[in-house]
C-alpha cells in the first residue's frame, strides 16, 4: 500500500539559497557597475588633467627653447626647483624628435619610440601627446597607470567593505523571514502530522497563507467526507448485522422448538436438516459481514489503545470454547495500536480458530505478542507443503475438508492486514519446531501515544 | 428459577420462553424497558435476559440503573449487535455474561447455567451435597450412587434452592421461582413439591422453618 516517495528538497532552504545567491548576485554586480562607472569618471578627470597639463607645459617650454641659447640644441633636463618625487614626467621634442626638454627624474622607457597625437596607453602608462607651432614642437606627457588601479582598488574596497559586513546580516534577516513566512505552514504540517489515521477532524487552517488557505478548506472537505463515509460504512455494517441476526435467531429458535417437540423420526431428521442448513447460513452471514469489515476502510480507530487489555479479551472469550487449550504470552508494557478493535477481534479470532480447528483436539495453542507488536499464534499440526501454505491466503481454501468451516478465516485476515499496511506470514514447520503451523503478523503500533507526544 | 425475558422480537421471545418454560423454569416476557422496570418493581427475579436494542432505549440502560440502586440480579445479555466495544460495555456495565444472535438454544442453557451458578458461588456445574452428586448443567442427580429423575418443576426449585445456600426462602419467593405471572398457583402446590424434593433426595435436605419459610440444609 505505502508507495516510495521521492523526497523534495525543502522549500525553506530553497527560498533562502535562492534568496541569499540573488542578494549576493545583484549586490556584486550593482558593486561592479559603479566601480566601472567611477572608474571611467576619474579616467576622465585624470585625462583632463594630464591634457592640461601638457597644453600648459608647451607653451612655457617653447618659449624657453627660445630664449636659450640657439647654439646648443642638446636635450636639458630641467633642474629642479627642489628634490621630489615625480608624478607626471614630459618631453618637448622638435619635428625630427629630438628631445629639446624633458623632466628631470624621467625614465628611458616611459615612452614608446612612436607616441600617437592625443591619448594614448602602455602598459604602465597613460601618455598625452600634442604639437604647437604648426607641428615643430610637441609635448609628450606620461602619468603612472598605477595611481589609477590603485584608486580604482579603494573604490572596489569601499564599496565591498559594507557588503562584507551586512552580507551575513542580510543572510540572517531572509533566514528569519522565510522560517518565520512559513511558520503557519510548518504547524499546518504538524497538525497534519499529530494526526491518528482513524482522526478525521478538520483541521485549523485560519493562520494559513492566503494562497494555500483554499488547499486547506479543500482537505478540510475532504476529511469530513471521509468521516461521514466511513460512519455510514459501519453503521451499515452494523445495522445489516442486526437485520440479518434477529430473523437467523428467530427461525433457529423456532426450528428447534419444533424439533424438541415432533416425535415422528421423519420430522425429526427434517428439524434437524433445517437447523443444520440455518446454522450453516448463519455463519455464512456471519462470515460475509466480516468480510465488508475487513474490506472496509475503517480498520484504524481514531484514537491508538492499549492492545493488551483488547488481545485478553479476545482470548479469554475464545477459551471459554475451548478449555485449557490457550496460552498467551504478552508485554509488560502497554502496547498502543490504532488498528480497530473490531478488525483486531476479526484478525485474532480467525487466526484462533483455525489454530484450534486444525490442530489436534486438546493441544495447546500458543498466542504471543512481542513488546515491538509482531503477533504469532501457532499450533500443533503436521508440516504443512509449501504450496499448502502459499494457497492458504486464498478465499474457499481450505487445508482440510473435514473440519467445518468456510475457508475464509484466513483470507479475512490477509484483507484487514493489506488494509493497514501489513501482510499475514504463514510458517510450517513453526519457529524453532519440527512441526507445527505458525501465522505472524505485525500490528501497527503507536509508540508514542501514551506519553501524549502526537510528534 | 424466575426469568425475565426482556426482548422485542415477539417470535424469539415465544421460543425463547416456552422453551425455558419446558425446562421448568418461570419466564415472564416482555418488551420494552418500561414494562421491565414494572416488573422489577414486583418481583425478585434470579435471572434478567436482556435484549440490547429495545423500542424505548437501550437494555444497558435498564441494567446501570439496576446495579446503581444495588440489585445484583444474574444477567445475561442476548443481542444482534456483537461489536467488541458494545461487549465489553455491557460487560462493564454489569451484565455476567454475552450471546450474540443467533444462538443454540443449548448453548443459552449452558449459558444461564453458567451464570447463575457463578452468582450462587459456585465454581463448577458439578458439585457434592451430602451424599447427593448434583451436576446442574446436564440436569443430572444422583444419590449414593444411584440416579435420580427429577421433573422440571422440581429442578427449578431445587435450582432456587442451589442458588440461596443457607438462607430461608419464604412461601411466596418460592412460588415465584416456579411460576410466571398469571399463572394459577393452588394454595398448596409449594408443599407438594417440596414433599416430592424429600422424598426423592432425602428428608433431611430441606428444612421447615415455621412461619417464615424453608431452608436448605447444611449436609
Amino acid at each position: 500500500m505505502s508507495r516510495e516517495i521521492h523526497r523534495s528538497p525543502s522549500l525553506q532552504k530553497l527560498l533562502e539559497r535562492r534568496l541569499a545567491a540573488s542578494l549576493v548576485g545583484f549586490w556584486l554586480l550593482a558593486v561592479g557597475l559603479a566601480a566601472f562607472l567611477a572608474y571611467q569618471q576619474f579616467n576622465q578627470a585624470f585625462d583632463s588633467a594630464l591634457q592640461e597639463t601638457g597644453q600648459r607645459i608647451l607653451p612655457l617650454a617653447i618659449l624657453e627653447i627660445f630664449n636659450r641659447d640657439t647654439g646648443n640644441l642638446s636635450s636639458q633636463s630641467l633642474p629642479a626647483l627642489n628634490i621630489h618625487d615625480e608624478y607626471l614626467t614630459y618631453r618637448v621634442m622638435d619635428h625630427q624628435g629630438t628631445v629639446l626638454l624633458q623632466s628631470h627624474a624621467i625614465q628611458p622607457d616611459t615612452f614608446p619610440q612612436e607616441v600617437p597625437p592625443g591619448f594614448s596607453s602602455t602598459a604602465s602608462h597613460r601618455l598625452y601627446m600634442t604639437s604647437a607651432v604648426s607641428g615643430r614642437y610637441s609635448i609628450q606627457v606620461a602619468e603612472p597607470l598605477n595611481e589609477r588601479r590603485q584608486l580604482l582598488f579603494k573604490t572596489l574596497a569601499t564599496l565591498l567593505l559594507p557588503l562584507v559586513l551586512l552580507l551575513p546580516a542580510s543572510l540572517l534577516g531572509i533566514g528569519f523571514w522565510v522560517r518565520r513566512g512559513l511558520a503557519p505552514l510548518k504547524a499546518y504540517r504538524n497538525q497534519l502530522q499529530a494526526r491518528t489515521p482513524g482522526h478525521l477532524e478538520p483541521l485549523d487552517i485560519q493562520l494559513l497563507p492566503g494562497e494555500i488557505q483554499p488547499m486547506g478548506e479543500t482537505i478540510n472537505h475532504l476529511l469530513e467526507r471521509l468521516s461521514r463515509a466511513l460512519t455510514a460504512e459501519r453503521n451499515f455494517t452494523a445495522n445489516a448485522a442486526h437485520e440479518l441476526r434477529t430473523p437467523l435467531a428467530v427461525a433457529l429458535a423456532q426450528v428447534q422448538r419444533l424439533h424438541q417437540q415432533v416425535k415422528t423420526p421423519d420430522l425429526q431428521t427434517r428439524c434437524e436438516q433445517l437447523e443444520s442448513s440455518l446454522k450453516q447460513l448463519s455463519r455464512l452471514a456471519e462470515k460475509l459481514l466480516e468480510l465488508a469489515t475487513a474490506e472496509g476502510a475503517g480498520l484504524l480507530a481514531e484514537k491508538p489503545s492499549d492492545l493488551l487489555p483488547r488481545i485478553e479479551f479476545l482470548v479469554q472469550e475464545k477459551a471459554r470454547q475451548y478449555p485449557g487449550r490457550l496460552h498467551l504470552h504478552l508485554p509488560e508494557q502497554p502496547l498502543y495500536s490504532s488498528l480497530d478493535t473490531e478488525a483486531l477481534a476479526l484478525l485474532l479470532n480467525n487466526l484462533l480458530d483455525n489454530a484450534l480447528k486444525y490442530s489436534p483436539s486438546g493441544s495447546p495453542v500458543e498466542v504471543a505478542l512481542n513488546p515491538e507488536g509482531r503477533l504469532q499464534v501457532i499450533n500443533a499440526c503436521e508440516t504443512l507443503s509449501l504450496e499448502n501454505l502459499q494457497n492458504l491466503h486464498q478465499p474457499f481454501i481450505r487445508y482440510c475438508s473435514d473440519v467445518a468451516g468456510s475457508g475464509l478465516g484466513l483470507a479475512l485476515v490477509t484483507a484487514i492486514l493489506e488494509g493497514v499496511g501489513e501482510k499475514l506470514e504463514l510458517k510450517s514447520p513453526a519457529t524453532g519446531r519440527n512441526s507445527g503451523f505458525e501465522a505472524s503478523c505485525q500490528l501497527r503500533i503507536n509508540h508514542y501515544a501514551n506519553t501524549g507526544n502526537t510528534e | 428459577m424466575r426469568i425475565l425475558l426482556v426482548e422485542d422480537s415477539p417470535e424469539l421471545g415465544a421460543a425463547i420462553q416456552e422453551d425455558l418454560e419446558a425446562r421448568g423454569q418461570a419466564v415472564d416476557r416482555v418488551e420494552d424497558l418500561r414494562s421491565a422496570r414494572l416488573c422489577f418493581e414486583t418481583t425478585p427475579y434470579d435471572l434478567l435476559l436482556l435484549d440490547l436494542m429495545l423500542p424505548d432505549g437501550s437494555g444497558l440502560d435498564l441494567l446501570h440503573e439496576l446495579r446503581a440502586s444495588g440489585q445484583s440480579v444474574a444477567t445475561l445479555i442476548l443481542t444482534a449487535r456483537s461489536r467488541i466495544d458494545e461487549r465489553i460495555a455491557g460487560l462493564n456495565a454489569g451484565a455476567d455474561d454475552y450471546l450474540v444472535k443467533p444462538f443454540d438454544l443449548e448453548e443459552l442453557h449452558a449459558r444461564i447455567a453458567a451464570v447463575t451458578r457463578r452468582s450462587s458461588g459456585h465454581a463448577s456445574s458439578c458439585f457434592e451435597w451430602g451424599d447427593l452428586l448434583i451436576d446442574q448443567a446436564s440436569r443430572n442427580l444422583k444419590r449414593g450412587g444411584e440416579s435420580v429423575h427429577l421433573t422440571s418443576r422440581e429442578w427449578a426449585l431445587l435450582d432456587t434452592f442451589l442458588r440461596h445456600p443457607g438462607q430461608v426462602l419464604s412461601r411466596s419467593r418460592l412460588e415465584e421461582s416456579l411460576y410466571a405471572f398469571g399463572a394459577e398457583v393452588e394454595s398448596n402446590t409449594l408443599e407438594v413439591y417440596i414433599s416430592r424434593l424429600r422424598k426423592k433426595l432425602g428428608p433431611e435436605v430441606i428444612e421447615t422453618r415455621r412461619g417464615l419459610g424453608y431452608r436448605m440444609a447444611d449436609l
